[in-house]
């Protein structure tokens, strides 16, 4: 009897996550698994009878010497960090101002928020529509100028196209954020004479660090995975000027069937992912699921 | 009392039975993957008269997206989902396919229900038969995969009225046409030509550049020995030629973001003069009043030199259909003569079948159907050559790369080919030929 309630009381709590760790397994760790097991070989789901072979990891050194890829890294990281640069700079300033109570403020938020609630499908089309050689609207305005014919013009069009749609992201979380800040240590603060600037960067922003925090994080994610914006807007070109990791991994799996190598791209792009996410809770010493 | 209790019983269910089963064979689903838009339209159209004639068959037209269609398409047949019983695919796809015996034969089917093959135009058979060589690679040694669905052709499209005005000659060959360029370029202000640059994807790019090519001695990247053979002085003086277009300002640099939809924009809004473009869904973009402001000043004729470039659309049959009958009664009815004009003339489908194009109706709903005629029939592909090749993305691949590159000012157009050449030769010695 005593056997068995230590026996449950030890392996109770197992049986209960269990489910969740199967599932878990099941929807995540075995593609994974299988994945990499994939990138270990040369294949393509649309060649089966060219067979399989094992490469090892040839697929990765590839990829590492393969400069299309290099350029999509380069790329991405451009696009990335500019925009989170951007995006925190202006959002915060936005959830600022519309938080130090001036007139008409839900009118303002109501439009700010607006590019957040369209896709990115969307986004890429309407920008696309103003940009197009000839045809666009920004062309037609400039005399000609055509910013998605030169490759640094077309990474700033992706840039600020991203930059567009997600500021009311930023400047909602954070504005949220500041709606929720405690009084006394901001009138403590006023009462040792601290004003303006000084107080917002040092009363304010530690205070705000965990949802700073979150805000990079998720938008690092996004920005690292954008696909959709960068495959219709630019499809990635001007001859690759603004192929993203995704673009160019997509373009590998679904339009070249070059399954194993798409595989090891995939690999790659989680490592990045990861070193970054690492980076960054690190960097701001952040445990943002702490109480 | 209970034994007809019992036989009452018993003569229900077997009623029921009966009924499940009646309701079973009526409940015939094909479900029929098109690329979204016009193709799938015109496939959807004529779904009631097929349901009509074969009240046990339904049939559900799924439309995709072009930039997925390829991607879906081929995912589904490689885990065999049987997720669709009918599908359309091209060339490039049905190299893929077919060896990997991912589609039905139709041999027999064509054989038992006597569907006339030599009313097809040649080029449009190509695809669902690899010019002719599927045999060679399909698992099963049949030869037909796919009836033609929607012909394929570029054919040059230009401004009749300024032609007019200035007294210009239709070009007889592309130096000619260069010059009438420069000329509606020099009198207009308006673009000579417009191409499709974009390199994400760029079938459209190597369309158009064969389209030039083929016409100035030049020829396709592979020899049916599978040599690389792009390095000539024809394909050296059609390179140089759009390398000149975008130099002088007769193309504008804009080409590099155009894809195909794109270029009819450029033409139907007075932007451009000539472009050599797709059959016949560019005479629906530049005739349509309420979006097109040349709406009637435009002629369509066979390209100069007159060797056209085709590519194609074929209906075929999955092999994992449960339904491979049905499904083939479908893509015949889709095919047949009636509704092969019916989606030439209400949809702008490219006509498959000889009769359709030689029609009175068609002849009057398209008066330029004797030059398509001939753009058909002499219409070629890179495939030809090569059709049993299954790397021909990555050969495709190789080759717009390295012409984007030299038409916009980054190679020199002979370094281009000579590295058409040499990359062309290293995939297919990666790929074990």
């Amino acid at each position: 009897m005593h056997f068995l309630a230590r026996f449950r009381r030890r392996l109770g709590p197992y049986g209960f996550v269990a489910p969740a760790l199967v599932v878990l397994c099941g929807v995540l760790l075995f593609p994974l698994a299988f994945s990499f097991y994939m990138s270990l070989f040369r294949f393509s789901i649309a060649r089966p009878f060219l067979g399989r072979t094992f490469v090892g990891l040839d697929n990765y050194v590839l990829a590492l010497q393969d400069a299309p890829f290099l350029r999509a890294i380069k790329n991405t990281l451009i696009i990335t960090f500019s925009s989170l640069g951007i995006e925190m700079i202006i959002g915060t300033g936005i959830a600022v101002m519309l938080h130090s109570k001036i007139k008409f403020e839900s009118l303002y938020r109501t439009i700010l928020f607006f590019p957040v609630i369209l896709s990115y499908v969307v986004v890429a089309v309407l920008w696309r529509i103003m940009m197009v050689a000839e045809i666009g609207l920004v062309p037609y305005l400039t005399g000609g100028f055509a910013p998605l014919s030169n490759g640094l013009s077309a990474l700033l069009v992706v840039i600020l196209a991203n930059v567009w749609r997600n500021i009311p992201f930023v400047f909602t979380v954070v504005l949220a954020g500041l709606k929720t800040l405690p009084v006394e240590p901001l009138e403590a603060a006023e009462i040792d004479g601290a004003q303006g600037l000084k107080k917002f960067f040092y009363i304010v922003v530690p205070i705000m660090k965990p949802i700073f925090v979150v805000v990079l994080i998720m938008r690092t994610m996004d920005c690292l995975m954008m696909f959709d914006l960068v495959y219709i807007l630019t499809n990635g070109g001007p001859r690759g000027a603004t192929s993203t990791v995704s673009t160019f991994a997509v373009e590998t799996a679904f339009q070249y069937f070059d399954t194993g190598y798409a595989s090891a791209l995939s690999f790659i792009i989680f490592f990045i992912i990861l070193i970054i996410t690492v980076l960054y809770t690190k960097v701001f010493k952040t445990n943002v699921f702490a109480k | 009392m209970k034994t007809t209790n019992r036989m009452v019983v018993l003569l229900v269910i077997a009623i029921l039975s009966l009924a499940s089963m009646t309701s079973h064979a009526a409940e015939i689903v094909l479900n029929v993957a098109m690329e979204a838009g016009r193709m799938a339209d015109a496939a959807q159209s004529v779904v009631p008269d097929f349901e009509a004639k074969y009240p046990h068959i339904k049939v559900q037209i799924v439309p995709i997206p072009y930039t997925q269609y390829m991607q879906r398409v081929t995912t589904e047949l490689a885990s065999g989902s049987g997720a669709f019983d009918v599908l359309e695919s091209h060339f490039l796809m049905n190299a893929q396919y077919i060896p990997s015996g991912f589609l039905y034969p139709l041999d027999d089917f064509i054989a038992k229900y006597n569907v006339d093959m030599d009313d097809f135009v040649i080029s449009a058979v190509a695809p669902g038969t690899l010019a002719g060589r599927a045999a060679e690679v399909s698992p099963d040694g049949k030869s037909v995969y796919g009836l033609p669905y929607n012909s394929d052709v570029l054919m040059m499209v230009y401004r009749k009225d300024l032609y007019d005005r200035y007294g210009l000659e239709y070009p007889t060959d592309w130096d000619q046409a260069y010059e009438n360029m420069k000329v509606l370029k020099e009198k207009e202000g308006i673009y000579g030509y417009v191409f499709s640059g974009a390199t994400h994807p760029a079938t459209h790019l190597l369309a158009d550049f064969f389209t030039v090519a083929l016409n100035t001695g030049g020829n396709f990247p592979l020899s049916p020995d599978l040599k690389p053979q792009m390095n000539t002085p024809g394909n050296l003086k059609a390179l140089e030629l759009f390398i000149k277009m975008v130099e002088e300002g007769i193309a504008s640099e804009g080409t590099q973001e155009y894809l195909y939809a794109e270029k009819n924009t450029v033409i139907s809004q007075g932007l451009a003069a000539h472009m050599s473009q797709y059959m016949l869904s560019a005479f629906f973009a530049m005739e349509d009043e309420t979006s097109s402001s040349v709406a009637g000043k435009i002629d369509y004729k066979a390209v100069p030199g007159g060797n056209g470039f085709c590519g194609g659309w074929t209906v075929s049959v999955a092999a994992t259909s449960k339904y491979p009958e049905e499904a083939f009664l479908f893509i015949e009815f889709l095919t047949n003569t009636e509704n092969n004009a019916k989606l030439a003339i209400e949809f702008g489908n490219g006509p498959v079948r000889r009769s359709t194009i030689l029609s009175p109706e068609f002849k009057e709903a398209y008066p330029f159907a004797e030059d398509l005629l001939v753009a058909l029939d002499s219409g070629q592909s890179q495939y030809f050559n090569a059709p049993t090749l299954p790397i021909w993305d990555r050969i495709d691949q190789i080759v717009y790369t390295n012409l984007a590159e030299a038409i916009y000012g980054n190679l020199d157009a002979q370094e281009a080919l000579e590295l058409i050449d040499q990359e062309v030769a290293r995939a297919l010695r990666q790929a074990g030929y």
